[in-house]
């Protein structure tokens, strides 16, 4: 089905197109013709959800030098099958959705050619054979993530914002780039397939040195650390949020900021050689996991603390793939696409409707004194709790499937801290999403009573296409959990992404345990989140009897100030920086700009003496006097040829 | 070829380059223009001679048909329509002069003993013998490569010519301001 | 009487020499017919060193050249005296005089 070229540049060069005609034809667009580029695509790809083979298809050669083929190339194999799928999937879910969200929003025409274009450089980004391929669709996502954070570019937040997403994402780039040359260096070839298959042989067969190897590793895995969000360069992904919500559903939950894990699972085949990269890779995803979670805790931003629960879900993934449990992560990935989206777009509702409101502790004032919001805004907080539900892994969720993919291996790999750790987080996973879930549709109403009207008047209700995305999402977060279902569970269907992975050669988990440990583990994490749900509920209800509000909170704390981690590096990175480029211009001002205005207005004042005095000789009164200069000028010609050329 | 070296060629070339050099220096020196311009074509026609000796006698009729006939009748013409005057130009001695007269023979100086130590080295396919040009038959060759070979220069001559004209009676076409 | 092969040196200097002249007057004399003639004998000096070479080489295309180079200076000739004509007429200026 899909050898056909033309249906795959279809789905490929749709959004692309789809771009351009925003960019450059239509002047007042709704959105659903963007929806309809993606959609397309999309309806285009699901064929080949049955036809599950690896294609390989050719574009064209990009640089050819000697001994060197850098070919535009495509691999549609199960991997960038499932991740297509996903991409089109949600991301046509997010276009409707911004049909609605944008509607009375300006700038949609460059809203709806940037989040098109996005879709494609996503698309080209998970379907490249080769490892600078990738990284053009890694630098394309990165732009236009900077474009649409920076959507409302009349805030000045906005704008900081973007520019710190981008500068962040091409620090990583950088990473991206050593650890493509220190591949390259050893293989000679950056197509994914030969790399797979040379590189393990290379470091089992000790033919290239293993120091080298690791740093290329470390490197990319600096690249993820940019792009997904870990530390140290996850500070971007909250204060993204200034961008439109969904931006935030699209970009920084489901698919660009899960180009780090796809760049990973797609180079696993080398990472298992690389243990001690898998070590490093481990800890700084499972301590990111834990301290993201932390600040989410203690977050007063609806879109904040989503942010930070992205963050912490990818240390999660990021882990899984530490352990080579590529299933798990891969599963985590599409389940926490759905969830995730759901719950940012479900967000991005609440806020509109409740007049751009985003402060979780001020949201109260639009309920009414005897019932929290749930009782005004019905579907929103349906759709909210189905979101939570999944998220933080209650049971038969999705999330409770595949955290449980995660948590396995990570049991039986002799981590124990890890697994503490990973504990830590499922619990306040659980925590921060339910204060924020009770905090927003069960709080009463606590204002004295000067404004009723806030409190009794109907909110305004929500358009047609979000209602209908959130359902779509709503639905898909229960049904994705059905892809990689457990063991015990297997008489329902088979683990759809175990085979996949299976079939082109990446092994979906080497850690394999008993069906008691298993349970053990699959218990542990049940325990973790159901305890961080009653931890919060229970908080909720004792601060309400308290009756005090928010000013008990101690708001210089640290989570709250997400643990001074941007204020440090302002201090110890951003400032010396800047100090250094002042120096460097005050050092070397004298030299470029000076000293030539100095030349220069010497000149000018030659000029405007000689003319004052009259200049009789520099200046040629008539032709015949020029004539005549022009023939010294031959002289010194013809003298200079006979010194340097002889007859 | 066996051409005599004693046959006069070389007094004939002496006498017509003194001659021609007499002439050149009345043109560049003479207060008068129109006695200039008359001298010029007596410059031209020695010049023919030249083209006479080396043997191309076409070139030399179109030469003095062309340039002594129609170029210098238009200067003339020119002259006794501005009313030239006799003593315009009389020659000054100024700085200006020996100033030009410093490059161009540091000029001369340098160039000629390149000129006067050149050699025919090129050996080529010649388009004609020196028997040819005694005889006269070199002039059907000449017609031949003017006109039919290289007809396009002939032809785009014609058009410059006819812009020529065109551009002179824009030029000279303007309406009499009445001052 | 013809000429014999190994005067084309004497010729070329010649040429150059008549050049050289014909530059000297252009860039001296102060009256802009005069200068249009030095002109003219800078441009027929090159002609006989065309002349010399194509005889030297017994190549016809250094003929072909003087015949070319004769219709341009004849319509150089016509441009350049109906701009001194016009020059003349409107402004009674002449262009090399000392002023």
């Amino acid at each position: 089905m899909l050898q056909s070229p033309v249906l795959f540049f279809a789905i490929l060069l749709l959004p692309l197109v789809g771009a351009l005609v925003h960019f450059f034809v239509l002047k007042k667009p709704k959105g659903y013709s963007a929806f309809l580029f993606v959609f397309i695509p999309f309806l285009l790809s699901c064929p080949s959800w049955f036809f599950d083979q690896k294609v390989v298809i050719y574009g064209f050669s990009w640089l050819k030098l000697e001994g060197l083929d850098f070919k535009v190339q495509f691999l549609f194999d199960s991997l960038s099958n499932w991740m297509v799928h996903l991409i089109l999937g949600i991301g046509s879910v997010i276009h409707l959705y911004s049909v609605g969200y944008m509607a009375k929003e300006e700038g949609k025409r460059r809203f709806f050619a940037f989040l098109n274009l996005f879709v494609f450089f996503m698309l080209v980004l998970v379907l490249a054979d080769s490892l600078w391929l990738t990284f053009f669709g890694w630098e394309g996502v990165g732009l236009c993530s900077y474009f649409l954070i920076g959507h409302y570019a009349n805030k000045e937040k906005a704008r900081l914002a973007a520019n710190k997403a981008f500068i962040m994402n091409r620090i990583g780039d950088f990473g991206f780039l050593m650890g493509l040359f220190l591949f390259f260096a050893h293989t000679q070839t950056l197509e994914y397939s030969l790399i797979n298959q040379t590189l393990p042989d290379l470091i089992l067969s000790q033919k290239a040195p293993l120091w080298a190897l690791n740093l290329g590793g470390i490197f990319l895995f600096w690249a993820c650390t940019g792009k997904s969000a870990q530390i140290p360069l996850f500070t971007w992904l909250p204060d993204a949020m200034e961008g439109p919500t969904p931006v935030s559903a699209l970009i920084h939950a489901a698919t660009m900021v899960t180009a780090g894990i796809y760049l990973l699972l797609r180079l696993s085949p080398v990472f298992s050689v690389l243990p001690w990269v898998r070590e490093v890779i481990l800890y700084t995803a499972s301590f990111t996991a834990v301290l993201a979670a932390l600040i989410a805790t203690k977050q007063w931003d609806i879109k904040k603390i989503l942010a930070y629960s992205t963050v912490s879900q990818l240390g999660f993934m990021f882990s899984g793939l530490a352990l080579e449990a590529n299933a798990g992560s891969l599963f985590h990935l599409s389940t926490h696409a759905f969830f995730k989206a759901l719950l940012f777009l479900t967000a991005g509702a609440v806020i509109n409707t409740l007049h751009h409101e985003q402060d979780i502790r001020k949201m109260s004032l639009f309920a009414s004194f005897d019932q929290g919001l749930k009782s005004k805004m019905r579907v929103l907080f349906l759709m909210f709790a189905a979101g939570a539900w999944c998220l933080a892994g209650l049971p038969f969720g999705s999330g409770f499937f595949s955290k449980e993919q995660i948590l396995n291996p990570v049991f039986l790999s002799n981590h124990p801290f890890v697994f503490f750790l990973l504990l830590v987080g499922s619990f306040l996973t659980a925590y921060y999403i339910y204060r924020l879930f009770y905090l927003v549709f069960f709080q009463k109403n606590s204002s004295p009573s000067k404004e009723p009207d806030i409190g009794h008047s109907s909110l305004p209700a929500l358009p047609k296409t979000m209602r209908f995305s959130l359902f779509i999402l709503a639905i898909g977060s229960f049904v994705v959990s059905l892809s990689n279902l457990p063991h015990w569970l297997e008489f329902i269907t088979e683990p759809i992404i175990n085979l996949r992975l299976q079939k082109i050669g990446i092994s979906p988990s080497v850690l394999e345990g008993s069906f008691a440990k298993e349970m053990l583990v699959t218990s542990f994490a049940l325990g973790c989140a159901v305890f961080g749900f009653w931890v919060a509920r229970f908080s909720f209800w004792a601060q309400k009897k308290e009756k005090t509000g928010s000013s008990s909170s101690d708001h210089n704390g640290l989570r709250e100030r997400k643990f001074f981690i941007d204020e440090i590096y302002d201090e110890f990175l951003v400032k010396p920086f800047l100090s250094i480029g002042q120096a460097l211009k005050n050092f070397a001002e004298p030299f470029f700009y000076h000293f030539p205005l100095a030349i220069k207005q010497s000149f000018v004042f030659l000029g405007q003496r000689l003319g004052q005095s009259g200049g009789i000789f520099l200046q040629p009164k008539s032709i015949q006097t020029y004539g005549i200069i022009f023939t010294f000028g031959l002289f010194g010609l013809v003298l200079l040829f006979q010194f340097f050329v002889h007859f | 070829m066996d051409l005599s070296f004693f046959d006069g060629s070389l007094l004939l070339f002496s006498v017509l380059s003194f001659v021609s050099f007499g002439f050149t220096l009345l043109v560049l020196f003479h207060p008068n223009p129109l006695y200039a311009a008359f001298s010029f074509v007596a410059w031209l026609i020695t010049l023919s001679v030249f083209y006479l000796q080396i043997g191309f006698e076409y070139l030399a009729m179109l030469q003095i048909l062309i340039y002594a006939g129609a170029i210098m009748v238009l200067f003339i013409f020119i002259m006794m329509l501005l009313n030239t005057k006799a003593d315009r130009d009389v020659w000054q001695f100024s700085l200006k002069n020996i100033f030009t007269l410093l490059p161009l023979g540091g000029i001369f100086w340098m160039v000629s003993p390149i000129l006067w130590n050149f050699k025919n080295e090129l050996k080529v396919f010649p388009d004609f013998t020196f028997t040819e040009l005694q005889n006269g038959a070199v002039q059907e060759k000449i017609a031949t490569f003017f006109y039919e070979k290289h007809f396009l220069v002939f032809e785009s001559l014609g058009v410059l010519l006819f812009v020529g004209i065109i551009i002179a009676l824009g030029l000279t076409s303007q309406k009499e301001e009445k001052n | 009487m013809h000429f014999h092969p190994t005067f084309v040196p004497h010729l070329l200097v010649f040429s150059f020499i008549l050049f050289l002249m014909g530059l000297y007057g252009f860039l001296t004399r102060r009256s802009a017919l005069v200068n249009f003639i030095c002109l003219e004998v800078m441009i027929n000096a090159g002609n006989l060193a065309l002349a010399a070479f194509s005889y030297q080489y017994q190549l016809l295309s250094g003929v072909l050249l003087i015949f070319t180079l004769i219709g341009i200076a004849a319509v150089e000739a016509v441009v350049g005296l109906g701009l001194i004509w016009l020059l003349h007429h409107k402004t009674r200026v002449n262009p090399f005089s000392p002023s």
